[in-house]
């Protein structure tokens, strides 16, 4: 051992290395770490939010798998025809996959996302169809489609012919445009209301068979005599007593006669001595042509013959 | 022999012999005197009075030299004779001057004796010194920390401290005899309180109560004053005594022995005036005993001495340790540094540092011997 | 394009008797400027020795952690001021016989002189801490520069300072436990005087720096240090005298003596009466002037008469034989009194008259002005002589990978 090792710096070789022993020591080591700490994190968040950015526009290969839910009608062999259907290429992706299911009418919105595996999961959202209405193209023959209550029509793919033939048919309705961009005049005034009555009202709903416009002044809803002409089916009601073949709502009111529509005994008022009509109509307010606002005042009138 | 004294007043080495030698002829007959030491030369100072000669064998009536070995040697080799004149006397009263081999070495030992026998063990020791030089420095120190366990009760006496209460013109070379007249008026003032014939009578055995264990630290304070007001000028000066003075030194103790003694114009009155003034500043709460005596002589002096002493405190070794606790109220950092601590004052308990023989941490102005002017 | 070099962060800390300082700077066009202070009172030192570990500890700790904050960097190198007699300092040299075909000195054998004067052993049980250059010796003649010139004998001297070795490991280990390296250490006096004395000044100049619990002092002569020791008397010492004279708190002589203290006693002195509180309020003492001068006065004549023992022992060794005087020949400059203790009133007139040198009192330099006071001399000088002798070297930039290692490391 020779006097160079008598020198401080090799009698004592510093480790310093060590965790902090006192609070002092950790508070001092965390304040030195925290810049690290603090872009470190910064650095993981921007790539999180680089990745997610990415996935999206990452191409996918055509005839990739996929998992596919609704919540309507629209079966897979849509989406399938959707995907393949789509621009070939790097530009098919998930944002354009996504585009191409919502360009249809029907499609509410489409949640398309990719899996871990590659795999895409679709989820749509559809709209919901309250009436229908029969549309003549310029060229070819009638066709049937689905009326939703903001006015969107569409072509109604996936619904069984039941279900079609339960909805009501929206009659005598002037309208603008055609095929999906077909505007029908006094859809703000029927939408709501055959949604309501849907919602709430479902037994009576079920039960009419059109919704006449020739009344309906749309958006002037409260003008004197705008009514809503509801033809009600008559195979499901008894045979021992008139049939009730329509019901009139009158636009100003619809919601407090729809309200009000329950209430009344519509059986028992037909079944009385003096119902003696073939049919009769129920008319839910009382309306003048002249005047407005209608009164509410249901009677049961007999239906003119045609 | 005749019926052992009340209390034996016992000079131990050379300073101690000659303090006690001194203060022999002043002294009423019911307070025994004796001289120990190696050195015969020391009972010629007073002669006919009770010696026992230690460690004739060690040192052949010589001196010890100043090896503190050598004193307690001789005191062990005459252990039987030393309790002899010890034995049925209930106070002793011992003086020695520390720093010498006699005085450090053979203290402790016979105060180990005269508590054997029974008797209750009040020693003033005098430290040496500064221009005494480091070897009786670190002897006295010694001694004193050995000393402690052993007595009842030990006063501590700085020659150093006591210049100052010395006359300023007074040359450097007499410091020695104004330091032993100095602890001798104290300890006349004391062993005076136990003469009967008293304006207020003290029983020795009260003193005794007081300082009931050994190792406790005594309080010792003295004060003298004269003409108009002498009871308060002297209980003032009394206060005010170097000897209970110092930045960290104790200063308020349980237990108060107040003798206060004075010329026919002493009252009653006066005395306790006295007394009061002595406890608002040492304490006494616990118990203080009084006792006032007329002496002639004195004129229109008036001498108050105080002794005191509180609880014992467990020993604890003389560096203090920083980390003990120092905030238990119930137990004052009492230790031995205490003493050290008056004189050597934020330094008490460090390591003495020495520099051409001298403890400079002690005052400089202690070891120049410079009398300073008095407070205003 | 030349990669851009990260500026050095230099840390320094002075743990004194009465207070421990500690300074960041950093250096910036050659120039060091202050990055952070702080300043705690010392606790468990008495007499510049160390009586308390932990409290110390504590307290440094805390000190270090006030600058990292106030500086906004962290601290991993330090370096450590070093006072005290605990450090004891001696002259030694190395010497080097000229190979006589040459003649000439080469760098190699000013190397080789300097590696065999570091060879030397230290005393039994000590530790080498520092070496400061002395001049080169050629054939016993001194020389700036012995690179080139021709002799027969070289050597080169050093002032070298040791320490019991279980002193150094305390200190060092204390500063590891805060997971800080001792980059160097750095003697105290040498610091004051870099603080306080130019480089005219360093011919032939005394510093003394007296602070609370000790007094150190260096001398140079030719822009070296020819010896450095110190004195374990301090400023503590005079409030101490003061407390027992008076029969005083510490807190309350300490205040008397800054207000009322002087190094020099005057007849005048013993009729001047002061208040300790000043508002004589219930409580309030009087005291004597001459009394508090009196005192004050005896213990700083009596450390300068010990200062003045210490560097003629010193000198003594160093020329023996010969009675060197000290003298305005000897020291142009005079002396330099710096330190907390060089605050009193009087100081130099004292000094001056135990010396018979001028003197005069030094401050510091420095761009912030609160430091530019005797007592901050010390902590000043530190990183002007950590800049000046030993460098800390360019810092690489840490790689993303050492930095999260080192994130890691708990």
């Amino acid at each position: 051992m020779g006097p160079a090792d008598r020198d401080w710096r090799s009698l004592v070789p510093q480790e310093v290395n060590r965790m902090p022993e006192d609070d002092i020591g950790r508070k001092r080591a965390v304040r030195s770490r925290l810049p690290l700490v603090l872009s470190i994190l910064f650095f993981v968040a921007l790539g999180v939010v680089i990745y997610l950015s990415v996935d999206e526009s990452v191409p996918v290969a055509a005839g990739r798998s996929f998992r596919y839910k609704t919540d309507g009608f629209l079966p897979a062999a849509f989406v399938q025809k959707v995907i393949s259907a789509g621009v070939e290429g790097p530009a098919k992706n998930v944002r354009a996959i996504k585009a191409d299911l919502e360009t249809d009418n029907q499609v509410l919105a489409a949640d398309v996302r990719r899996r871990a595996d590659g795999t895409l999961e679709i989820v749509l959202r559809e709209r919901v169809a309250v009436a229908k209405i029969a549309s003549a193209p310029p060229t070819g023959l009638m066709v049937v489609r689905l009326v939703s209550p903001d006015g969107q029509t569409f072509a109604g793919t996936g619904y069984s012919e039941q279900t079609i033939r339960s909805l009501p048919e929206i009659q005598d309705f002037r309208s603008t445009g055609s095929g999906d961009q077909l505007a029908i005049e006094g859809i703000e005034v029927v939408g709501p209301f055959l949604l309501a009555a849907r919602t709430s009202y479902e037994r009576f709903y079920l039960q009419w068979a059109s919704v006449s416009l020739r009344d309906c002044f749309g958006a002037q809803e409260d003008a004197p005599g705008s009514n809503l002409n509801v033809t009600v089916r008559t195979a499901a009601q008894p045979t021992d007593r008139p049939p009730l073949v329509g019901i009139i709502f009158s636009t100003a009111n619809w919601r407090k006669e729809l309200a009000l529509l329950p209430r009344i005994r519509i059986d028992e008022y037909l079944r009385m001595p003096n119902a003696t009509a073939q049919a009769y109509v129920l008319k839910l307010s009382i309306q003048n042509r002249t005047i407005s606002p209608p009164v509410p005042e249901p009677r049961l009138v007999p239906a003119p013959l045609r | 022999m005749e019926r052992p004294p009340s209390i034996l007043l016992v000079g131990l080495g050379g300073a101690g012999c000659s303090i006690v030698a001194r203060l022999a002829a002043r002294l009423p007959p019911e307070i025994g005197v004796a001289l120990i030491d190696t050195d015969t030369r020391s009972f010629q100072q007073l002669p006919g009075a009770t010696v026992v000669q230690i460690g004739r064998a060690q040192t052949r009536g010589m001196g010890t030299g100043g090896e503190a070995a050598l004193g307690s040697a001789s005191a062990e080799a005459d252990e039987a004779a030393l309790r002899r004149i010890f034995t049925g006397v209930p106070i002793v009263v011992m003086v020695t001057g520390l720093g010498g081999g006699t005085g450090s070495g053979g203290a402790a030992v016979v105060a180990g004796y005269a508590a054997e026998v029974g008797a209750t063990v009040l020693t003033f020791a005098t430290m040496p010194f500064s221009h005494e030089g480091e070897r009786r420095q670190r002897q006295a120190n010694e001694a004193t920390g050995v000393l402690g366990l052993k007595c009842h009760g030990l006063v501590v006496v700085h020659n150093d401290l006591l210049l100052q209460q010395v006359a300023t013109d007074a040359p450097l070379s007499e410091s020695f005899a104004a330091a032993d007249a100095w602890v001798g008026g104290a300890l006349r003032a004391l062993a005076g309180a136990f003469i009967p014939g008293a304006l207020v009578a003290a029983d020795p055995a009260a003193l005794r109560s007081i300082m009931a264990n050994p190792g406790s630290p005594t309080l010792f304070a003295f004060g003298v004053g004269t003409g108009e007001g002498a009871a308060m000028k002297a209980a003032r000066a009394a206060n005010e005594c170097p000897l209970a003075h110092g930045p960290s030194s104790v200063t308020k103790v349980a237990s108060l022995f107040v003798h206060v003694t004075g010329g026919p114009t002493l009252t009653t009155t006066a005395a306790f005036e006295a007394v009061a003034a002595v406890r608002t500043r040492f304490g006494g709460e616990t118990s203080t005993i009084v006792c006032a005596r007329v002496n002639p002589d004195l004129g229109d002096r008036i001498e108050v001495s105080v002794l005191g002493a509180s609880l014992p405190v467990p020993k604890s070794p003389a560096k203090a340790k920083k980390g003990a606790k120092a905030g238990d109220p119930s137990q004052p950092m009492f230790e031995f540094a205490t003493e050290e601590a008056m004189r050597r004052g934020l330094f008490g308990g460090t390591p003495m540092t020495f520099i051409d023989g001298q403890d400079i941490d002690v005052p400089t102005y202690i070891r120049k011997a410079v009398r300073l002017p008095a407070s205003p | 394009m030349t990669p851009k070099l990260l500026p050095s962060l230099i840390a320094v800390i002075d743990i004194g008797t009465h207070k421990t300082v500690s300074l960041v700077g950093q250096m910036i066009n050659g120039k060091a400027r202050m990055l952070g202070f702080s300043e705690r009172r010392t606790d468990g030192v008495v007499k510049g020795t160390v009586i308390d570990l932990e409290r110390l500890h504590h307290c440094v700790h805390e000190v270090v952690n006030d600058v990292e904050r106030s500086s906004g960097r962290s601290i991993e190198h330090v370096y450590l001021s070093l006072s005290g007699p605990a450090a004891e300092g001696e002259r030694i040299k190395g010497i080097h016989a000229i190979p006589a075909h040459d003649g000439k000195v080469t760098a190699k054998d000013v190397t080789d002189a300097i590696a065999s004067a570091k060879r030397l052993e230290p005393p039994a049980g000590r530790a080498t801490l520092l070496y400061m250059r002395q001049p080169t010796t050629i054939d016993g003649r001194a020389v700036a520069n012995p690179v080139g010139m021709a002799g027969k004998r070289l050597e080169v001297h050093f002032w070298r300072v040791t320490m019991e070795e279980g002193n150094m490991r305390m200190r060092v280990g204390m500063v590891n436990g805060m997971s800080i390296k001792v980059r160097d250490f750095i003697l105290a006096s040498h610091a004051a005087a870099c603080a306080t004395a130019s480089d005219s000044d360093k011919q032939g100049v005394l510093v003394v720096d007296m602070g609370a619990g000790t007094t150190d002092w260096i001398l140079y002569y030719k822009e070296h240090i020819l010896c450095a020791g110190s004195i374990p008397v301090g400023g503590e010492h005079m409030t101490n005298d003061l407390s027992v004279a008076l029969r005083i708190s510490r807190e309350t002589a300490e205040d008397l003596k800054i207000r009322f203290g002087s190094a020099l006693h005057r007849e005048a002195d013993a009729n001047q009466t002061i208040w300790k509180d000043g508002d004589r309020g219930l409580g309030d003492q009087q005291f004597n002037r001459g009394t508090i001068t009196q005192v004050l006065s005896l213990r700083y004549q009596e450390t300068f008469e010990y200062v003045k023992k210490d560097i003629m022992q010193h000198l003594e060794q160093l020329f023996p034989g010969h009675a060197v005087k000290l003298d305005q020949y000897f020291l142009p400059a005079g002396i330099i009194l710096t330190g907390g203790s060089a605050n009193l009133a009087d100081a130099a007139e004292a000094v001056h008259a135990i010396m018979q040198l001028p003197t005069r009192i030094g401050v510091p330099t420095f761009e912030n002005d609160s430091l530019r006071k005797p007592e901050y001399a010390g902590i000043v000088g530190l990183m002007t002589a950590a800049i000046t002798d030993s460098p800390p070297p360019v810092r690489r930039q840490r790689g993303f990978l050492a930095s999260l290692k080192d994130l890691f490391r708990f």
